[in-house]
């Protein structure tokens, strides 16, 4: 039989990665808009639960997702899963408390300008979907990076 | 790690698709496998061995300056 298949045809699933990168932008902006709705000095509202839900719900299903996807894989594919969850959580760990930091710093250098804080805290409350972006990423280059010959 | 993967799945006359049907995997799987960029785990290595009937060792070689 010949051989059919090349490296390079090898299945790297660009649609379901295309995909779960399209949900994560779609998050991306709804989070920003959510830091804005947040942002307004008033009190607690069904809006501002529901901005709030925006920003964390999808980490949890993203997260729920992603062990699902776990269950069905092989054993490969489980190794890029698990990359694509453990970068995006080292992302958000790391980019989440220094943007606290530089929100607070924000708020020193922005007296008499209320839109730097907002700024910051879009930054913040994009950070799960700029996680789950970075996470997906890694692990959709490490998958092309697999289906490469060793040394090439 | 190098392997003798391709060439005892070429020599059947399977495509990687075939294999991996064989092996329960996926075909990016056995393409990683026989590219060398990624080491099975033991029990999908012994599956390999024996599906080829083949020693595992055999299969798989460390490759020289390796660790």
């Amino acid at each position: 039989m010949a051989e059919a298949e090349s490296e390079e045809s090898v299945g790297l699933d660009w649609r379901a990665y295309g995909a779960r990168i399209a949900v994560g932008l779609v998050w991306l902006a709804a989070g920003a808009v959510a830091a804005m709705i947040m942002a307004e000095p008033k009190p607690w509202s069904a809006v501002t639960a529901a901005a709030g839900l925006v920003v964390c719900a999808p980490a949890v299903a993203w997260l729920h997702g992603s062990l699902r996807r776990m269950r069905r894989a092989d054993e490969f594919d489980r190794n890029l899963i698990a990359m694509a969850v453990s970068s995006g959580a080292a992302w958000a760990l790391v980019f989440g408390p220094m943007l606290i930091g530089l929100n607070s710093l924000l708020r020193v250098a922005s007296i008499g300008r209320a839109d730097v804080p907002k700024l910051g805290l879009v930054l913040l409350c994009t950070q799960p979907a700029m996680g789950m972006l970075f996470g997906e990423t890694m692990a959709q280059l490490a998958r092309r990076s697999y289906a490469r010959k060793a040394g090439a | 790690m190098r392997n003798t993967v391709r060439a005892l799945r070429l020599a059947r006359g399977w495509s990687q698709g075939d294999l991996a049907e064989r092996l329960g995997v996926s075909r990016q799987s056995v393409n990683a496998v026989e590219n060398g960029r990624y080491i099975p785990s033991l029990p999908l290595a012994l599956k390999i061995g024996r599906l080829f009937a083949v020693p595992v060792e055999a299969i798989f070689e460390r490759e020289v300056g390796e660790g």
